[in-house]
């Protein structure tokens, strides 16, 4: 889950993190009581400071994707489908963003990126 | 307590024309801090005079909360040490050099020195002598560690290492720091290391602290512009411009700014300048770039 | 931390230590060779002479070979030390003083080791001869002797080792200003004034580091195993 974070990006690592578990969450990967790992092996695993790891799990408790059990461990939690639904938007968002962006440096139009993804995957791309 | 280790104005000079100045230096407690900057900009200096090793001819000092030099012994029983060069005694085996370091420190973690020589694979009845500069290394991080400190000053612990040792040893560390909350400061020249653990970055050049910064503030305020219509002197740009480059195509440049912030695109519409792209730079990119302006430009680069 | 650094210099002097301690040992026994192994034929008072005189001929080795165990403990000590650049003491919580102090307490400690064998040597010494009547003995203010001269040696040696060298070069500096300035100041200010007439600033000052109870005394006294 966590092989791809990426420290030389703008984005910062604690981000990364969080963005890994909610996609999990949003993909169905993990489910309602699954534990994380402990801020310790996380820290450890990836090789980050842990003050970094905390955050990242501040931040998922504070949108409500995962409960810190204090002594226990952190736990993910319930997530209603909406919120799911929401979080594979802003990923399939960020996706394009990045894809328009990487697009306009090199001059190809939003013309040609559509035929190409036509020509992809088959899906009818309409403007 | 809120800073690990306090520097204000100091300044040392050798006699000779490297010198030190104007040094104010802060490592919140509980942060990693990294500190970077080529060879011969201070670093080891700013260690040594931060171990007590060197009395500032200027300025003071402070660690964890004491004068330095002046309470050095109480506060060194607190501070883990990891010099550029072993300090361990090659005619010694690894267990010798253990118990002897260990009879210093109250706080001597026995259990966790024992593991911590399993899991780095040393053998307590190797002489140092004999030993890998990977197992040197390992072993003074072991050394370290055991103390038990509130403070780790690391002194390019990993330089020169192989992959392999380095994890090894960062891992350690990190554990220590999960278990802990101790504060770690500590210079390398690997700055893709730093930039993985590090929530403070300091830069040192040519014996000024140059940045001092939180990592993500420095990483996202350096950022490699794609400008056109750029003139001679642009209009008091919020930003500052570290270097120009002219690219083929008439009034195309690269700037790159210290300091930027979203908002600043804006900018370009007033001055009428176009923004063609801005472009994030990682930790040693930022740092090259920073370095690199504040140096004469080389007759090559236009 | 007394421990391990007492085994720390222990390491480091080992090898050298044992030859000296052999020495310690043999040399009482070397300094009474021939002595006594034929009873007098001359008369007691020309006995006790050729006792004393032949004896005499080692005597200097004596402290010679107590001053060579202190230089030698005292390098020994620092040795390491120096070749690490002493970063790793300045690192230890300890201050600077008592680093050091526990340093010689350690070497002290070693230097028992030939002091002992000395003092074995000379008990086995004395007991291998027959005294010549009026003559005496003295193994154990000996050996004492030799143990304080290796202490002082060894003291005075560490104190140079674990200074700097520019330290040294100070103090040996200071040594002789002050020769010159005291010769000065006996030979043309002294008489000038009239006064502290007959003194010679430097000589006194010799004198009492060397006679008792100056530092020094424990080489210039006297280092007679048989004596009268």
């Amino acid at each position: 889950m966590f092989d791809d974070i990426d420290p030389r990006s703008p984005t910062p690592l604690y981000e990364q993190i969080a963005a890994r578990v909610r996609m999990s969450v949003a993909a169905g990967d993990l489910g309602p009581g699954d534990a994380l790992p402990s801020v310790r092996a996380l820290a450890r695993d990836l090789r980050v400071n842990p003050a970094t790891v905390v955050q990242a799990y501040r931040d998922l408790a504070a949108d409500g994707f995962v409960e810190l059990r204090h002594g226990q461990g952190t736990f993910v939690q319930e997530v209603p489908t909406f919120v799911r639904e929401e979080e594979r938007a802003a990923q399939a968002t960020k996706l394009v963003r990045t894809l328009l962006q990487d697009a306009a440096r090199l001059g190809i139009s939003v013309e040609e990126l559509a035929r190409a993804l036509n020509v992809e995957t088959g899906v009818e791309i309409r403007e | 307590m809120n800073s690990a280790i306090e520097m204000t104005d100091v300044a040392w000079r050798a006699g000779g024309s490297f010198e030190v100045k104007d040094l104010s230096l802060r490592v919140p407690t509980g942060s990693i801090y990294g500190f970077l900057g080529p060879n011969g900009s201070g670093k080891t200096t700013t260690i040594r005079m931060s171990m007590g090793m060197l009395k500032p001819d200027r300025g003071t000092i402070r660690v964890l909360g004491r004068d330095v030099p002046r309470d050095m012994p109480k506060v060194l029983a607190r501070v883990g040490y990891v010099p550029e060069r072993p300090h361990v005694y090659p005619a010694l085996t690894v267990r010798e050099q253990v118990r002897f370091h260990a009879s210093f420190f109250r706080l001597w973690d026995a259990g966790w020195a024992d593991e911590l020589s399993e899991r780095l694979g040393l053998d307590p009845e190797r002489r140092i002598s004999r030993m890998s500069k990977g197992e040197t290394g390992k072993l003074l991080m072991l050394l370290a560690l055991s103390q038990r400190p509130d403070l780790l000053v690391l002194d390019e612990p990993t330089d020169g290492l192989d992959p392999v040792v380095r994890r090894d040893v960062l891992t350690a560390l990190l554990d220590y720091v999960s278990e802990t909350n101790a504060t770690v400061f500590i210079s390398s020249h690997l700055v893709h290391e730093l930039e993985r653990i590090c929530d403070w970055v300091g830069v040192m050049d040519d014996g000024r602290l140059v940045v001092e910064l939180p990592m993500q503030a420095f990483k996202n305020g350096i950022k490699r512009i794609k400008v056109a219509d750029a003139p001679a002197v642009p209009e008091e740009p919020p930003f500052t411009i570290l270097s120009r480059e002219r690219l083929n195509g008439a009034g195309s440049e690269t700037w790159i700014v210290r300091g930027w912030q979203d908002p600043m695109r804006h900018y370009f519409d007033g001055a009428g300048i176009g923004l063609r792209d801005v472009v994030d730079l990682d930790l040693e990119e930022g740092f090259v770039e920073l370095l690199r302006s504040s140096r004469p430009t080389p007759p090559y680069r236009s | 931390m007394y421990q391990p650094m007492l085994f720390l210099h222990w390491k480091q002097i080992r090898f050298a230590l044992l030859p000296f301690i052999f020495a310690a040992y043999g040399l009482p026994l070397l300094a009474v060779q021939g002595l006594g192994s034929s009873p007098g034929m001359e008369g007691p008072a020309l006995e006790a002479y050729r006792v004393v005189s032949t004896y005499q001929v080692w005597l200097p080795f004596f402290p010679l070979l107590a001053a060579a165990i202190g230089v030698t403990l005292a390098l020994s000590a620092w040795n390491w030390d120096h070749q690490l650049g002493h970063v790793y003491a300045l690192s230890l919580p300890i201050s600077r003083w008592r680093y050091a102090a526990v340093k010689m307490g350690a070497g002290a400690v070693l230097a028992l080791l030939p002091a002992s064998a000395f003092w074995i040597g000379a008990h086995v010494a004395v007991a291998s001869i027959s005294l010549p009547v009026g003559l005496h003995a003295y193994p154990d203010q000996l050996a004492i002797r030799f143990f304080a001269a290796i202490l002082v040696s060894y003291a005075l040696l560490s104190a140079m080792a674990a200074g700097t060298v520019k330290t040294t070069l100070w103090v040996l500096a200071g040594g002789v200003v002050f020769v010159i300035f005291g010769s000065f100041l006996s030979q043309f200010v002294f008489p000038y004034f009239g006064i502290l007439r007959h003194t010679d600033v430097v000589q006194w000052v010799f004198h009492a580091l060397v006679s008792a109870p100056g530092p020094f005394q424990v080489f210039t006294g006297n280092w007679t195993l048989i004596d009268v």
